[in-house]
């Protein structure tokens, strides 16, 4: 049987994972490149910081909104054909980049279409291909994909600023864009849909255990109404706001404006960019520490502190800034300990409060607020530094936030039956940290 | 009664420590041989205690730290003022602000031949600029500035084309590092004097701002002093007067969770007063002006402002948590109520007098004794009806009156610390509104005190009455403890 065959050697699961791990760390990646563009592009077209916000907003919001949507057209064309026109989306796209003159450009490709195409291989991708390749060990390829996302959107950025200060912001986007030119093929040769399609059974599963079954009906409707079961309950806007904040003050506070507002300070391009890689090396022991917090702790107590560490942390942001490079390198571990560590409680209480069939869509519109929050704050931190010509407002306020998210997470809950303590639904695999 | 005692020969211990303080203000001015003459006081006031009360020690312990206090080098600076300018201001910049020239020299400016290229002002410490933060207005009535404002530290610069003869109007207006709003305009003329076309839009009265910016300025940072003691003092009421007596499940956790949450309310309505109070301090034209606004909270107001509301959300959190009873909370929630002390001596004079430390521990501790003397007050009045209460009231008392007069002591000492600190010279007390604030508030810490001990002399039943004065005499000097924040000591 070709079951017993692979069984015990190499699942070609792990080959997906790798292909998937590929896909999200490079347009992560991409997706990120905006914020060490800011700077080079004021200096080049006179755009102001507001403008170029905008743009990346943009590209954060749908890179959150297209989340479910993708999720529901995977189940209808397939991952592998998703993935392939996905990337090679971007990779005119990001080519297309090198060439604007306008600005009304950059809101097209580093905005929407950039946004869109990266927001299809994002998340989602990580859940589906999880679910349909893996029985065991599902939580340790969650807890993988899920990294190699967050810290892609950081990793890439002292390379990235390298070349912009050698060569130019144009040398950048080219880079990328052959990236994922390089992908496409891989992609094509080694993605499989399914596990059948190989012909086999998803990793640690028993013959004749259930298969994975599509969802049936319009791509459209499913998230649509997922979302409509969601508003009715107290705890969605709890989860869904405090993830909001979340976002605002990660992805589109930080990770847009961390650079361009040490560079104000006089610290050099490559050097911010080497603080926000930072970040997402210690944002992989944050989320897998939380994710092993999450099992024993009460999640609300766990993000009450998360959040008001954050937010702690941002109201000093501006001294650190301030004074010395020690002071601001202590941010960043601090911050980035706390970077995505907040999603593994999130998902665990969405996944107690909604039930784990309508966790997926649930959890896909929590994380599309968090995207809202995001674009909302690259672009509002963009505006007023256009006003004020400094960041300490927007550091103030999204400390303020923080604390106040800190607030609103430890009143989850209280409406439901399982008052005072968090239900704890058990994980399919409970030690994804062993392997 | 044993509490009595206490308050009793506090007050007078107090009052000699006042003195004696006053007496080192007086004879260690200048500074050398300051050693044998500053223990002089200490010794007399242990000689005239004769007994060996623990406060007698204690208060050894603070003249030896006064003394170690006063052998640190004088502060420079505190609101930041106009050192130097160019063209000169000959109202203000003259080597002593109280020896004015003549009106009308004073009014007309220095009487240049050639036009100034660029105006230049220096500052007695780094400080923020905010917007229109240096304008110059020709005789015409018409603005002369060209480009940006320079801000390089302490200096300030914009490039003017004054080609116009006639006198000219400088407004300046800037937010110093400890948060004080400044304001100040003078004048300069060209080739003849001629009318000021436009004045600024406001004379800056007492402190250096608008009187309107004063008065909201006070009464952000008094209510700012109230929520502190309302949300920070039933917590420490509870832990040190209540819980050594297991009287926490009384239903009067109740009373202090509401108490608690009304500090918290207070603390959050005084910063948007606080602001308001920061932009019409430059000019009442300017309360409301969105770009003002927007630098101020740019500025290290913004920053304080910022950390201020943090402090009060986050213990707005950590009441969820203690009312869920966790013992965490309640621990973490004390060390917040120390830590917005420190954030607040970031806006008071503390950080401008050197060095810095010595400044913002002694403002924490003023800060802390107040919170626990003011808001353990209210609490003891808040839970004073509770039937259940009856039997302990006395214990009660006795307890609460030896936090008030450990309180009171350090109150006393850091006071005297700062008064020290900020004021040049002795006269300044009578000479300058800071130095006449001190001596006013003076003389209401002195009434409260001796209120306090009339008080104790009375039968416990009537004593309600008399606390709820006491309690109004708090309020008007953590009034006065504002207006002495806001206003600019004697450098």
């Amino acid at each position: 049987m070709v079951k017993k065959q692979w069984q015990g050697r190499f699942h070609y699961g792990w080959i997906v994972v790798g292909i998937t791990f590929l896909t999200l760390i490079i347009t992560a990646g991409i997706r990120s490149t905006p914020s060490v563009l800011i700077v080079p592009l004021e200096k080049e077209f006179g755009w102001s910081r507001a403008t170029i916000s905008l743009a990346v907003s943009i590209n954060l919001f749908l890179y959150g909104l297209i989340g479910p949507f993708a999720a529901a057209f995977m189940e209808r064309f397939g991952i592998r054909r998703v993935m392939l026109v996905a990337l090679s989306i971007v990779c005119v796209a990001v080519f297309a980049t090198s060439l604007m003159r306008e600005s009304w450009q950059l809101y097209l490709l580093w905005g929407v279409i950039v946004g869109s195409a990266t927001g299809a291989t994002a998340t989602v991708l990580s859940a589906i291909v999880a679910n349909r390749w893996f029985v065991k060990r599902r939580g340790l390829v969650v807890g993988i994909l899920t990294a190699s996302n967050a810290t892609g959107q950081l990793a890439f950025l002292p390379l990235l600023a390298t070349l912009v200060t050698t060569f130019g912001w144009r040398a950048a986007s080219l880079l990328m864009s052959a990236v994922a030119l390089v992908l496409v093929p891989l992609v094509w040769l080694l993605m499989r849909n399914n596990p059948r399609d190989v012909g086999l059974l998803p990793y640690g599963a028993e013959a004749g255990s259930e298969e994975h079954k599509p969802i049936g009906g319009n791509p459209f409707v499913a998230p649509l109404k997922g979302l409509a079961r969601g508003v009715r309950s107290r705890d969605f806007w709890w989860l869904a706001g405090s993830f909001f904040i979340c976002g605002a003050t990660t992805n589109g506070l930080i990770g847009t404006h961390l650079i361009p507002a040490a560079m104000d300070h006089g610290i050099a391009e490559v050097t911010a960019a080497g603080l926000l890689a930072t970040i997402g090396v210690f944002d992989i022991f944050g989320t897998l520490s939380s994710g092993w917090l999450s099992d024993r702790y009460d999640n609300r107590r766990l993000l009450c502190w998360y959040y008001s560490l954050r937010g702690i942390s941002l109201l000093f942001l501006p001294y650190a800034l301030g004074t010395s490079f020690l002071s601001l390198a202590l941010f960043v571990v601090f911050y980035g300990l706390d970077w995505v560590a907040t999603v593994p409680p999130t998902v665990r209480l969405a996944a107690d409060i909604f039930g784990k069939q309508n966790v997926g869509i649930i959890f896909g519109w929590i994380l599309a607020s968090h995207q809202l929050g995001a674009a909302f704050a690259a672009y509002g931190a963009g505006q007023l530094y256009t006003w004020l010509g400094s960041y300490q407002v927007s550091f103030m306020t999204a400390g303020v936030l923080c604390l106040l998210a800190a607030g609103m997470v430890i009143r989850i809950g209280r409406s439901s039956p399982s008052k005072g303590k968090t239900v704890k639904v058990p994980q399919p695999e409970p030690q994804p940290q062993a392997g | 009664m044993w509490c009595e005692r206490i308050i009793l020969s506090f007050r007078t211990e107090a009052s000699t420590g006042c003195c004696g303080v006053k007496n080192l203000l007086l004879k260690i001015h200048p500074l050398q041989n300051s050693k044998t003459k500053a223990t002089d006081p200490s010794r007399s006031i242990a000689s005239a205690q004769g007994d060996k009360t623990p406060f007698f020690y204690k208060l050894l312990l603070i003249g030896a730290g006064l003394w170690l206090v006063l052998l640190w080098p004088r502060p420079v600076f505190a609101h930041a003022g106009l050192v130097r300018s160019e063209p000169r201001d000959l109202c203000t910049a003259l080597a002593s602000p109280r020896v004015l020239p003549p009106a009308t020299t004073c009014s007309q400016g220095s009487l240049l031949t050639e036009p100034p290229k660029s105006v230049h002002l220096w500052f007695s410490e780094p400080i923020q600029t905010v917007r229109h933060g240096l304008t110059v207005v020709a005789p015409s009535g018409q603005r002369v500035e060209l480009g940006a404002i320079q801000n390089d530290g302490s200096e300030l610069s914009i490039a003017v084309n004054a080609a116009e003869e006639g006198t000219y109007q400088i407004n300046w207006q800037i937010i110093s590092e400890d948060t004080h709003p400044v304001v100040g305009h003078f004048a300069f003329s060209i080739g003849h004097t001629s009318p000021v076309a436009q004045a600024s839009d406001f004379a800056p009265q007492i402190g250096a701002v608008s009187s309107l910016g004063l008065v909201l300025q006070v009464a952000g940072r008094w209510l700012h002093f109230l929520g502190y003691a309302l949300a920070f003092g039933p917590l420490v009421f509870n832990v040190w007067v209540l819980h050594p007596f297991l009287l926490a499940g009384l239903g009067m956790q109740v009373k202090i969770w509401r108490l608690c949450s009304f500090g918290i309310l207070i603390l959050l309505i005084s910063e948007p007063l606080a602001l308001l109070g920061q932009t019409s301090s430059l000019g009442p034209t300017q309360m409301f002006d969105p770009d003002t606004a927007g630098d101020i909270l740019s500025s290290s107001f913004g920053r304080v402002l910022a950390q201020r509301l943090g402090a009060a959300v986050l213990l707005w959190v950590l009441l969820g948590s203690i009312r869920q009873g966790s013992a965490w909370a309640n621990k973490i929630a004390l060390g917040l109520g120390l830590a917005l002390a420190v954030v607040d001596g970031q806006a008071s004079h503390a950080v401008s007098s050197g060095p810095i430390i010595v400044g913002l521990t002694v403002n924490t501790i003023h800060l802390v004794a107040m919170g626990l003397w003011v808001g353990g007050l209210l609490t003891l009045l808040t839970v004073w009806p509770t039937t259940a209460l009856a039997n302990h009231r006395p214990a009660l008392t006795k307890r609460f009156g030896r936090l008030a007069a450990v309180c009171l002591l350090w109150l006393v000492a850091t006071g005297s610390i700062m008064s020290w600190l900020h004021l040049g010279q002795t006269t300044d007390l009578f000479n300058t509104d800071y130095g006449k604030a001190i001596l006013v508030k003076l003389i209401a810490v002195l009434g409260a005190m001796g209120l306090a001990g009339y008080i104790l002399l009375k039968p416990a039943s009537k004593r309600p009455h008399w606390w709820r004065i006491e309690i109004v005499m708090l309020l008007v000097i953590i009034g006065l403890a504002g207006l002495l924040v806001s206003l600019p000591p004697p450098a």
